[in-house]
């Protein structure tokens, strides 16, 4: 009866074991947050705001493959399908050979742009139903997730037209039927304008920069305001949005002091004068934090760079200094480079042109961006340069656009542009407005002079297609035929369709 | 939480109830001796049938039990048949045990118990002995290759230490392969780091009827791996000596020099690139600068140049002809005048300098002995491979200790240690590709060496395009894993058919890694007129941490009734407990090369990875993980002839949502042992069939482990420094419906032995229906996220498995021959996807024109109805002989991959041109786009198996083994990236000799050309086609889709046994064996790589069917002795 009773006792012991070990089973994460253990302090929404600003600054190779890899200033030279340095272009030439299709979409997925909309979408819910920083940030934070969201959309809706809406935030997924279909390209425009709205009353008399012009402030809102009301001025807007183009330009130049052009164009860029009595916005990039990430494909390889030389300075480059360290594959047009003129202090900061020395002359090979010339560390080159987006000769031009559409003189704009690009060399008869023959179309000299001036920041493409809503400065100056308008606009790459059986192709671009 | 299994559990503990005890007569004494030798047998089973009291034999083989008149004893013993002696008059016996050999008399082990293989009814395969004797092996992962039907074992890399993958009839999973769980003696651990030779069976449960009872962790099958333990009887001490000699496996022949800078220049000229631009190349150029002079043997052939003819340099002629046909400068080059080029043949140098032969050494000694109360085993082993592949060596030294004792008549204790450290450092960049792809392609102009001695090796252009021997003189890297198991045990016999057993054990695997790079230069650094150098000078150390706990208890009852019934119950439960700990510290800017370590290191990067999983830079990282779990297994026959077994295992597990976090795993078999009913065995047929048991089982089973394992709770993850501010994210979203995946596996199968069990089949029908499967769906980008992890996939496999062993020749002291034989067969089908809208869910895959229906078609990808891994391409039907071929048949041709065009047509920048290749217009509307794609095959074998031969003739014996797998299709990337040019300056594998030229119109190679992949009119997609050069599987050229069926023979073993009258003539030897083995010789296979087994991607096991060049398997010569003492 004894081995009976033990028996019973250690079957039900084991039993019984897992009944009292059952909450062993409850583990939490030590090394990452679960969703049930954030937005529970205001370090947390710091850190949170941060962030948007770290994906933000990962969505960069797409603002600048969107803003001008389709324009008039990458490509091979004629009779060549490499770089002068011999480095093939590896499938980046359909974006200037303007040959982009479903296969080939040169920017997937959207540019991965709803991720930090998704993110964006996600702070400014919890700002809005919890009560964890002080009034002063949450009014800031939502300026920021409200005009950092109208950019992203502004990006999208130039780029594919018709985008899906998305101002909720995604944090889990309980359906599985998820198709969802783009939003009319208008629509897509009214919350990019309701969102402006809303980050300039959340920032409301707050237009201090944070973090040395790396966050989102109400002027950078104020300036792509200026963009929008801009581009649908063009679009049946006119001159009433033109007014707000100005009044927001205005409101800047009033209430933010100390923006002002560099004297020197070069330290605009340079990794030793981040956030600049010039710059507005730009996407921060610290020496071990992170880097441009078109580096490797705008920049030669080191060993092939050092065959050639540099007419400029009289010299051969040598890769101590010359440690580019990337792969070219968008290489510069020669034709590009001679867009400028000599006494352009813009040409050699933009455009670093390469030489062939045969028999004691020089002969041009070609061309790359030496707008970002990052800093040397340990031997190699990192590319710590901030990626501006906005900055003060943006907004003088823009005004001076505006001006323009307004009937007003654009002149004090373009000439404190171009006084600082010719420096000693500026002469006001020469190369003032409207004494360049180019002058003769303010449009024309706007355009060009947003050419020379913002070469490699992602606004060429944008600049052509908004001037004119049926292309025809896209088809003017560059390779795209305007029997071909349906390339105003990007393709859809055939995994994003697949993902969502509700999105179509871009109208004329192949379906299969 | 309410647990369904607490009804069963109490049915099985009152079941246990009953036992009886009776008076005792007289004492019966005996001896126990071997059928095969006549030798006496220690640790016999002696039981009395029906009554609780037993013993065992002693070291002599002797025993004593007291028992009455008319009792039965029943004598078992392993590896021999049961005997039951009925005791009479007599009290002494001298009982000869008859050997159960043969497949079907075999014990194995099922999951915390043993069975007979004549009682098994569900399908569990087990590895011959023969097949771990001889050979030394850095992973005995490679032991399972072809020696186990519904196991496909591929080795992804020949590197030495590295397992291979391990797939179980075909696999589970759709996107998350997983590997089948391996439990060494009961120890869930990896089975890398362990000596073969300590190694007692391997044993594979397949269905899910025998892996339920490992429940939520067996979906992909479960390897149990049973390792040496002590055996009563004299004490022994073995020797084992192995000594391989490896060669590297030839792969494939590159050109020389000569015909380099031929067809290098030649296609650059048939691209149209101009005179600079072909002298502005790395390798057939002509660049002038003192670096490139000081690399590159090559040089117009001039005047000045001519004296270097008697230095060892050749001349060739330059295809673009004399300088004079190109002006620069308004003027003819002076310096070609010749139009020849003079340069040194550096071919095979570097390739010479990355394979060598190398030599494997393995010493491993045991020791074993004990009586009927203790037992104790120990070993040691020391293994060391360099791998063929200079710098990826692997080196290990492990060591056993366990034993047991009875601390009472009806207690056992036993515990063990084992202990293994080893290094295994791979190739240097740890990416294989680099070295089969970029070391060995080369420019054989390079001279890899700075000085005329050949000691200061030349960097070259990176790591991976110079002389890997800088690159390995400036890294210094170690690496160390260290495993430890420490595991104890108590066996309490309550009555003789009644025991419980508890056991302890702890696993710890961690992980040391260091690695430091010195300042270092490229070859243009070196000569540049101010020589400079990279001083990041990397430095990492890396270290991780599993700790592991488990704890069971089980209770398990075996009892006879009425001499019919067999009732065998088991019931148990289990903690699993496992914390992680990871850290790496990692620095740059050293001041100096001579301190490898972090403390030298002055700039520390913080972590900015977004995957809390994998983070990097600096970080310390902690998890754990935890699975409670009841199970059970209920085993009856009927006089063994009606055999069934239930199990079962009901799992809690932590990565799960708390709702879903308990799932329940049955399993049942039932199998009816035809050859013992009368009416059977009075029937002629018994005669020749000696066994038959059909059988069938049904299971399920599950798997979680695709699921990190805080996955489900969501993540917000650190996203590194902006501005010096710290940055969090919402980076994975939460699942909390998240469930087990659910495999349902019907399995028929049977067990048949043929003249009395000389030959025997087991063979196996399976149809696995994997529902619930964690599955990524692709989300829509309006989402923000990629992927989300859901339940929604269900996949089917089904095959067939057959095995067949034959004594053809059994001739006990003279010529025996055993042949062993097996194959499987499996076929995977998509059922569901997690819906997205489209037609069969679709997920990737690519619309072509489909010629049966003439409609468009999705194919490929992932879709419902369909099986995985089907590859679609460009179907190239010729080379265009002629421009009259082209305007005959491609006259209005527009091919929109290439951008060029026929004849007739304006379209694009460029022409098709003699020479290019003629696509199959699957379509005929005379345009060539992604449409025109046909099916080429699929990337995983459908036959899968081996055989083996073991021959033996007195003291001689032979053993041979060989592998196969048929039915996979491989994309050749490696040949299409030499042919078609991809990177530009690098060399040609000899095939390109074959490209179509003026002179050679007959030829299925195209035109050569420069870099393929470029844009036209100067680039043609002859071979990439859409893909840029990317390493993708579908939409290249037909052409280089290479059938992967191969035969190989992984073994062939000669060994000599001394004669045992010599051996104790030496008084000190009890064993000795010589023997000299010929591992993985050759594939017989249609492959042009070295290697044609299915492609893997490196640091996984998902087969991607592309080759890119894989670490090949190395050819070993062996020779070893073996002694025991």
């Amino acid at each position: 009866m004894k081995k009976k009773i033990i028996l019973i006792l250690s079957g039900l012991g084991l039993m019984l074991a897992i009944n009292s070990c059952s909450k062993k089973l409850d583990l939490a994460p030590v090394s990452s947050i679960s969703d049930a253990n954030f937005w529970k302090t205001p370090d947390q929404v710091d850190a949170f705001v941060a962030g948007i600003h770290t994906a933000f600054r990962n969505n960069v190779g797409s603002f600048q493959y969107l803003g001008e890899m389709r324009a008039d200033i990458f490509g091979t030279d004629p009779g060549s399908n490499s770089a002068f340095t011999g480095e093939a272009t590896q499938g980046v030439e359909k974006l200037w050979t303007n040959t982009l299709d479903g296969n080939n979409a040169g920017v997937s997925n959207f540019g991965n742009f709803y991720f930090n909309i998704n993110q964006i979408n996600l702070l400014i819910k919890k700002l809005n139903t919890t009560n964890l920083v002080t009034p002063a940030n949450k009014n800031y934070y939502l300026g920021i997730g409200y005009g950092m969201r109208a950019f992203y959309y502004f990006q999208l809706v130039r780029s594919w037209g018709n985008v899906i809406i998305q101002t909720d935030p995604v944090t889990r997924i309980d359906s599985f039927n998820l198709a969802k279909p783009a939003s009319s390209a208008d629509s897509v425009m009214t919350l990019i304008k309701s969102d402006i709205d809303n980050s300039v009353s959340s920032f409301g008399s707050d237009y201090s920069f944070r973090n040395q012009k790396g966050y989102w402030s109400k002027s950078a809102t104020l300036m792509l305001k200026a963009n929008v009301y801009l581009w649908t001025s063009y679009r049946g807007g006119g001159t009433a949005d033109a007014t707000v183009v100005l009044n927001a330009l205005n409101d800047i130049q009033t209430n933010v002091s100390g923006l002002s052009l560099l004297p020197s164009y070069a330290n605009v860029f340079a990794s030793t004068s981040r956030g600049n009595s010039e710059i507005i916005f730009a996407s921060r990039d610290l020496l071990n934090e992170a880097s441009l990430p078109f580096a490797n494909t705008f920049f030669p390889q080191t060993g092939l760079i050092a065959n050639f030389y540099d007419s400029v300075n009289n010299r051969k480059f040598n890769v101590a200094i010359d440690n580019w360290g990337g792969l070219l594959r968008a290489p510069i047009k020669i034709a590009t480079y001679r867009e400028f003129s000599d006494l352009d202090s813009r040409k050699f900061v933009s455009i670093q042109p390469a030489y062939n020395k045969v028999a004691g002359v020089y002969q041009i090979a070609g061309a790359f961006a030496n707008k970002y010339q990052g800093e040397q560390s340990a031997g190699l080159r990192v590319f710590t340069n901030d990626y501006p987006i906005y900055r003060y000769a943006d907004l003088l031009l823009l005004k001076a656009e505006a001006e323009v559409i307004l009937g007003q003189d654009p002149t004090n704009g373009i000439n404190l542009v171009r006084a600082r690009a010719y420096g000693a060399n500026y002469n006001i008869a020469v190369q003032g407005y409207p004494n360049q023959a180019i002058d003769a179309s303010p449009q024309e000299a706007i355009l060009q002079e947003r050419f020379l001036e913002f070469v490699f920041e992602g606004k060429r493409w944008y600049d052509l297609r908004r001037m004119d809503a049926s292309g025809k400065y896209v088809f003017e100056y560059t390779n795209i035929l305007s029997t071909d308008a349906y390339k105003l606009l990007w393709p859809i790459d055939r995994n994003t369709l697949t993902n969502n059986s509700a999105l179509v192709q871009t109208p004329g671009y192949p379906k299969f | 939480m309410k647990f369904s299994y607490l009804k069963i559990g109490i049915l099985i503990t009152c079941f246990l109830l009953s036992a009886t005890v009776r008076a005792q007569v007289k004492k019966v004494t005996g001896t126990v001796i071997s059928d095969q030798d006549g030798k006496p047998l220690v640790g016999v089973t002696i039981e009395l049938k029906g009554k609780k009291s037993g013993t065992q034999t002693n070291e002599n083989g002797e025993f004593s039990i007291d028992a009455s008149p008319g009792d039965v004893l029943v004598v078992s013993y392993t590896g021999y048949s049961q005997k039951d002696v009925k005791v009479g008059s007599s009290s002494t016996f001298t009982l000869v045990m008859k050997s159960d050999v043969g497949k079907l008399g075999e014990v194995v082990v099922v999951g915390y118990g043993t069975q007979s293989r004549k009682n098994v009814t569900t399908s569990i395969a087990k590895l011959d002995k023969e097949v771990l004797a001889t050979a030394p092996r850095a992973n005995i992962g490679s032991a399972l290759q072809g020696t186990v039907s519904g196991l496909q074992v591929v080795n992804a890399t020949g590197q030495p230490g590295a397992n291979p993958v391990i797939i179980l009839r075909g696999g589970a999973s759709i996107n998350n392969p997983g590997a089948p769980l391996v439990v060494i003696d009961g120890i869930i651990r990896s089975y890398s780091d362990i000596a073969s030779e300590d190694v007692e069976s391997i044993e594979i449960l397949k269905d899910a009827a025998s892996t339920a009872i490992y429940g939520a962790r067996a979906n992909n099958g479960v390897i149990l791996i049973t390792t040496k333990h002590g055996k009563s009887g004299k004490a022994q001490v073995s020797y084992k000596f192995t000594q391989g000699f490896n060669m590297r496996r030839s792969g494939y022949k590159y050109m020389d020099a000569r015909d380099y800078i031929y067809y290098n220049r030649l296609g650059n000229l048939n691209s149209g690139r101009t005179y600079g631009q072909v002298n502005g190349s790395r390798g057939y150029g002509l660049l002038t600068d003192s670096a490139n002079l000081s690399s590159f043997d090559i040089r117009f052939y001039n005047s000045t140049t001519a004296s270097l003819l008697s230095q060892g340099w050749d001349t060739v002629g330059d295809p673009y002809g004399p300088s004079t046909n190109y002006l620069t400068g308004g003027k003819p080059d002076s310096s070609n005048i010749s139009g020849i080029i003079i340069f040194k043949n550096h071919s095979k140098e570097i390739e010479n300098l990355v394979f060598r032969n190398t030599q494997t050494q393995d010493h491993y000694i045991n020791v074993t002995g004990g009586n009927d109360k203790g037992r104790y085993f120990s070993s040691f082993d020391f293994y060391k491979e360099p791998g063929v592949i200079v710098g990826s060596d692997y080196k290990r030294f492990s060591g056993v200790v366990n034993g047991s004792y009875k601390v009472r008549s009806n207690v056992e204790v036993s515990s063990g240690v084992t202990l293994s450290t080893s290094s295994q450092l791979g190739v240097l960049n740890g990416a294989e590709i680099n070295t089969l792809y970029r070391s060995l392609a080369i420019w054989p102009t390079f001279n890899p060496w700075l000085d005329a001695a050949k000691t200061l090796p030349n960097p070259g252009n990176s790591a991976t395009d110079g002389n890997p021997l800088y690159w390995l003189g400036k890294t210094d890297r170690s690496d160390e894993n260290n495993k430890i198991t420490v595991n104890g045990a108590v066996k309490w016999d309550i009555l003789p058919n009644l025991y419980i057993r508890a056991t302890a054990n702890a696993y710890m695997n961690e992980v040391l890694d260091q690695s430091f790079t010195k300042a270092t230069q490229t070859y243009s650094n070196i000569f540049a007129t101010t020589p400079s150098f990279n001083t990041s000078r990397p430095a990492t150390s890396t270290y991780s941490r599993d700790f592991q706990q488990q704890y069971n208890a089980i209770i398990n009852y075996t009892k006879q009734f009425g001499g019919v019934h067999n009732v065998s119950a088991m019931l148990g439960t289990e903690y699993f407990g496992i914390k992680s700990f990871g850290m790496q510290v990692a620095g740059t800017k050293s001041p100096t090369d001579d301190i490898p370590t972090v403390n030298a290191s002055t700039t520390f990067t913080s972590n900015t990875s977004t995957d809390p999983n994998n983070p990097n830079n600096n970080y310390s990282i902690v998890s754990q993980y935890r699975i409670i779990s009841t199970f059970g297994r209920l085993s009856y026959d009927y006089d063994q002839r009606y055999l069934f077994t239930a199990v079962f295992r009901e799992d809690g597990v932590s990565s799960l949502p708390t709702a879903n976090r308990l799932g329940f795993f049955p399993g049942m078999s039932a199998g009816w042992n035809v050859h013992r009913e009368k009416f059977f065995q009075n029937s002629g047929i018994y005669k020749v069939i000696s066994t038959l048991k059909p059988r069938v089982s049904y299971g399920v089973n599950g798997n979680v482990s695709g699921l990190g394992r805080y996955d489900v709770q969501g993540v917000y993850g650190a996203q590194g420094l902006y501005n010096n501010n710290g940055a969090f994210l919402f980076t994975s979203l939460t699942t909390p419906n998240l469930r087990w995946e659910k495999s349902r596996t019907t399995d028929i199968g049977a067990d048949i032995g043929i003249l009395n069990n000389r030959i025997t089949f087991i063979f196996d029908y399976y149809n696995r229906k994997t529902s619930d499967l964690l599955t990524n769906l692709s989300l829509p980008s309006y989402t923000g996220f990629n992927t989300v992890r859901t339940n929604l996939g269900t996949l089917q496999n089904k095959g067939y498995e057959f095995s067949a062993n034959a004594r053809v020749i059994d001739n006990p002291n003279g010529f025996r021959l055993n042949i062993g034989a097996n194959a499987s067969y499996v076929k995977n089908k998509i059922l569901q996807l997690p819906y997205n809208g489209q037609p069969n869910n679709r997920q990737g895959g690519l619309q072509v024109f489909d010629p049966k229906s003439g409609q468009l078609i999705w194919v490929g990808g992932l879709q419902e109805g369909q099986s995985i891994g089907d590859i679609y391409a460009f179907k190239q039907v010729s080379i265009f002989k002629d421009a009259s071929e082209i305007a005959k048949s491609a006259g209005n041709r527009v091919d929109l991959v290439a951008g060029i065009s026929g004849p007739n047509s304006n379209y694009g920048t460029g022409k098709i041109t003699p020479g290019d290749v003629n696509w199959l217009d699957v379509d005929k509307n005379d345009t060539i786009d992604n449409r025109d794609q046909v099916k080429i095959g699929n990337i995983y074998p459908k036959w899968t198996g081996g055989f083996n031969a073991n021959f033996s003739y007195k003291n001689f014996s032979v053993y041979t083994r060989f592998e196969f797998a048929l039915g996979h299709t491989i994309y050749n990337d490696l040949v299409a990236r030499t042919l078609g040019n991809y990177q530009g300056t690098f060399n040609y594998i000899e095939l390109q000799k074959q490209a179509w030229s003026p002179t050679n119109t007959n030829t299925d190679i195209p035109k050569v050309y420069y870099a393929d992949q470029v844009a036209a009119p100067l680039g043609k997609k002859n071979y990439t086609r859409i893909n840029n050069a990317n390493a993708n599987l579908n939409s290249n050229n037909s052409q280089f889709y290479e059938k992967g069926d191969y035969l190989a023979c992984r073994e062939i073993t000669l060994s000599y046994d001394f004669d045992q009258s010599l051996l104790s003539k030496s008084k000190v030897l009890s064993q000795a064996r010589l023997f000299a083995s010929l591992d993985n010789m050759f594939y017989i296979t249609k492959f042009s790589g070295p290697t044609p087994e299915p492609p893997v991607a490196p640091g996984t096991s998902t087969i991607t069917g592309v080759y890119q060049g894989t670490y090949p398997t190395p050819r070993t010569i062996v020779l070893g002795v073996q002694v025991s003492f």
